[in-house]
């Protein structure tokens, strides 16, 4: 009898704890460091101690700090970044930066940042640009030209203009944050521990197909090419879902728009087929994966769990070559692909992570 | 460390062959672009709108602004245009015209409108009071429909008795439509955090009473 009672309680306080610690939530990340975050640490220092006093003060924050939502598309010229240019460094420090950007990305990441890099120098090459537009407006009437190199008006583009910032102290257990960029190009990582994020990040390109040392690089082709790869697996009662009855021209949660989050169009995850859902993160994985594959692993569990909120929406021409935007939404994830003003050679996107943007639920308490 | 990061930067620069695009438009040019986000509250709707006009098209926005021509824009000829801006915009609420009311705005520098980087921010609103049921606002947005271009989305409400139900918009985001319902405050009594501790209760009580059954 006696057992029995004992039973009863235990019964009960074990349901209890497990109420509790469901209104608790997920507890603080882990202390312990994995690969990533020991490389990371080691590039910061080995960078950080490369700097003399001047350099520091411009490359060292605290972690808590403004600059950490000091990021913008913009050229230099137009946008202050207030951190460390790469073009005010010795070769050396150069190749450390951009050491400690590659130790925290996946070997694609990387790829595609130095791509984007690039690309801002063919655009100084050729001048700054000045097309695209309205259709139906006269062409070649605008003031564009001349804003490359040098740049009218203090606007300067080329792989020397981009930035890097480490907030807080680099540690395998604290939290801590790499920001690097500047034209087409933010790239946020925030490292708490073993777990680390890169939202927001805005990967953007312009021009969107250039040639270097004899290859075609389009350092967002992919996503061009697998968004039109999974609107062609459509049928008509999807694309009916999928596809909204307006024109997108811009992204709606860009730069300066943090902490916002639109109501989801478009066809559910769920609606979707296994192939088109395989698809679909695949796609997703071309900005998630930008990040360290440890840390990308992670945030592409978290999306593939929350596929019935997920959403999938598009606006525009659905065979490749056409110009169309779209937009992955779900309770972790929001990315948008916008070419700019009907341009297929100017294209802006963004990756945010609603609930852990600049690692807000890796650092909760 | 195997990968060599710097090398590939180094060899762009001395690379011969570089094919330049067709096409390098670096910013917004002959467009005005408007940007509309809509909160909505139970006691007021909000319209944030962000509005960025194309270097090309900067002067002519900046000479409706800068109405003396003086080549500044002082404060009250900065309020004045964004009051226009916000009587250019309609609204009726569950079928009865409303007027929005400027709160704030903020104007870039003429430079920066003149690059096509600048970006005018307004936030208007009108107070409503929303009873618990269905409520559609409709909204259009007719300011420089000659050069904008417009986006207009809502927010996802951050009251949980507010549940958007249904979007349409124009072709080109002129005019939206939101469809929306109040719900009835819910009681104080969380069900999501008692459920688990009155079912440890239930199959307690009923595992003691087997229990003293049997003996």
């Amino acid at each position: 009898m006696k057992r029995f009672a004992i039973i009863s309680i235990l019964i009960m306080l074990v349901t209890l704890a497990g109420a509790v610690a469901a209104q608790r939530g997920p507890g603080p990340a882990a202390p312990a460091a994995a690969g990533t975050t020991t490389t990371g640490v080691t590039a910061a220092n080995t960078f950080l101690g490369m700097l003399d006093a001047a350099e520091r003060a411009k490359a060292a924050f605290p972690f808590d700090s403004p600059q950490k939502t000091n990021w913008s598309n913009l050229p230099n010229g137009v946008y202050q970044r207030n951190s460390l240019r790469l073009g005010d460094l010795t070769p050396e420090k150069r190749a450390a930066a951009l050491a400690l950007v590659a130790a925290v990305l996946s070997t694609d990441g990387y790829r595609k940042v130095t791509d984007i890099m690039n690309g801002d120098e063919v655009l100084r090459g050729t001048g700054g640009g000045q097309t695209g537009g309205r259709a139906g407006a006269p062409a070649g009437g605008g003031r564009g030209g001349g804003r490359g190199g040098g740049g009218r008006g203090g606007v300067t583009f080329g792989s020397a203009e981009y930035y890097i910032a480490v907030l807080g102290t680099p540690s395998v257990s604290t939290p801590w944050m790499i920001q690097f960029g500047g034209h087409h190009l933010a790239i946020n990582v925030t490292i708490v521990g073993r777990n680390n994020v890169i939202t927001p990040s805005l990967p953007a390109a312009q021009p969107a197909r250039y040639t270097l040392n004899g290859q075609t690089i389009r350092p967002l082709g992919k996503e061009n090419d697998k968004s039109f790869a999974l609107i062609g697996t459509l049928n008509a009662e999807q694309r009916k879902q999928a596809i909204l009855n307006y024109l997108v021209r811009d992204l709606v949660l860009g730069p300066g728009e943090d902490g916002k989050m639109i109501q989801p169009e478009g066809i559910v995850a769920t609606a979707l087929n296994d192939t088109q859902q395989t698809l679909l993160l695949d796609l997703a994985h071309e900005w998630v994966g930008i990040l360290n594959d440890e840390g990308a692993a992670a945030r592409m569990a978290e999306i593939r769990s929350n596929l019935p909120r997920t959403y999938f929406a598009w606006s525009g021409a659905t065979e490749n070559g056409g110009i169309a935007y779209f937009r992955i939404q779900g309770p972790t994830v929001l990315i948008e692909y916008a070419p700019q003003q009907g341009d297929l050679d100017h294209i802006h996107t963004i990756y945010r992570d609603p609930t852990n943007d600049y690692g807000a639920r890796l650092v909760m308490p | 460390m195997t990968r060599r990061p710097w090398f590939a930067l180094l060899a762009f620069g001395v690379i011969l062959g570089i094919a330049f695009p067709r096409h390098a438009g670096a910013h917004r040019l002959d467009e005005y672009l408007q940007a509309t986000r809509f909160v909505v509250e139970l006691d007021r709707i909000v319209a944030e709108i962000n509005l960025t006009p194309g270097a090309d098209v900067a002067e002519e926005v900046i000479a409706t602004i800068d109405r003396d021509g003086n080549g500044e824009v002082t404060a009250s000829e900065a309020a004045a245009y964004a009051e226009a801006v916000v009587k250019s915009l309609s609204l009726e609420v569950d079928g009865k015209p409303r007027s929005f009311a400027l709160d704030v705005y903020r104007m870039p520098s003429l430079s920066a409108m003149r690059r096509g980087e600048g970006i005018i921010r307004l936030r208007a609103g009108t107070d409503i009071r929303s009873s618990v049921g269905p409520h559609r606002f409709a909204y259009s947005n007719t300011h420089r429909s000659d050069i904008g271009v417009y986006l207009v989305n809502a927010l996802i409400p951050s009251d949980d008795r507010i549940h958007i139900t249904g979007q349409s918009r124009d072709m080109l985001q002129r005019e939206f439509t939101l469809d929306y319902a109040v719900s009835a405050p819910e009681s104080d009594l969380d069900l999501a955090a008692v459920w688990p501790p009155l079912a440890g209760l239930v199959l307690a009580a009923a595992f003691h009473t087997v229990a003293r059954r049997l003996n």
